[in-house]
């Protein structure tokens, strides 16, 4: 696993973040922001439920996020 | 390979509005300029076949070179980014630094954000397309 960043800040001067490294491929993050929010804000299943399953994904998967 | 359809989207016809997202992110990925379409197609069918899901987008001979990880006619790029592929669906913990930074030499800290993001979700769409056969949902 890595311990340090392995695509550096797309933004001068800002520290190096999921965020800041997608900005190299603005349009993808765009894109991908659009997906997120609906899939948070829309259907049938409530929020609770996704945030638990996704703890629970991001510890099964040891991510920090 | 088709840019942006895929039996995840047609998964998700369930919702509509999402697939649409899902669809317009993907043709995002897929079609930025620093990965060639090859490059996507080579991942995305190595993966599939990682998974055992039928996999597409590419003719019988260089399909069968993917299974046996026979990546000696494939070009520096494309066997730099299949060196991430294998590792991405049960090993992503085993990508390493270096192999990361081959990417970026290759493509680009653009290219190298396009690449891992379609990577990972080629690997979810996978898991997804499992997951509904199992459940016997279409």
């Amino acid at each position: 696993m890595s311990t340090k960043p392995r695509v550096e800040s797309a933004l001068p001067g800002e520290a190096v973040s999921f965020a800041t490294a997608m900005m190299h491929a603005p349009d993808i993050l765009g894109r991908f922001g659009e997906l997120y929010a609906d899939f948070w804000q829309r259907g049938i299943i409530s929020q609770e439920v996704k945030e638990m399953t996704r703890i629970r994904n991001a510890r099964i998967t040891d991510c920090g996020y | 390979m088709p840019r942006a359809m895929s039996e995840f989207v047609s998964l998700l016809a369930q919702r509509p509005e999402l697939a649409d997202r899902y669809a317009a992110f993907l043709a995002s990925v897929q079609g930025h300029a620093a990965v060639p379409e090859r490059l996507h197609a080579l991942c995305r069918a190595r993966i599939q076949q990682i998974h055992g899901v039928p996999p597409s987008g590419l003719d019988d001979a260089t399909l069968s070179q993917l299974a046996v990880t026979d990546y000696s006619s494939f070009s520096r790029a494309e066997t730099t980014a299949l060196r991430v592929a294998e590792k991405m669906s049960l090993q992503y913990h085993g990508i390493t630094d270096e192999e990361v930074e081959q990417v970026r030499r290759e493509v680009g800290n653009d290219g190298c954000v396009a690449l891992l993001t379609a990577l990972s979700f080629y690997d979810v769409e996978c898991r997804l397309q499992l997951t509904a056969e199992a459940l016997d949902v279409d």
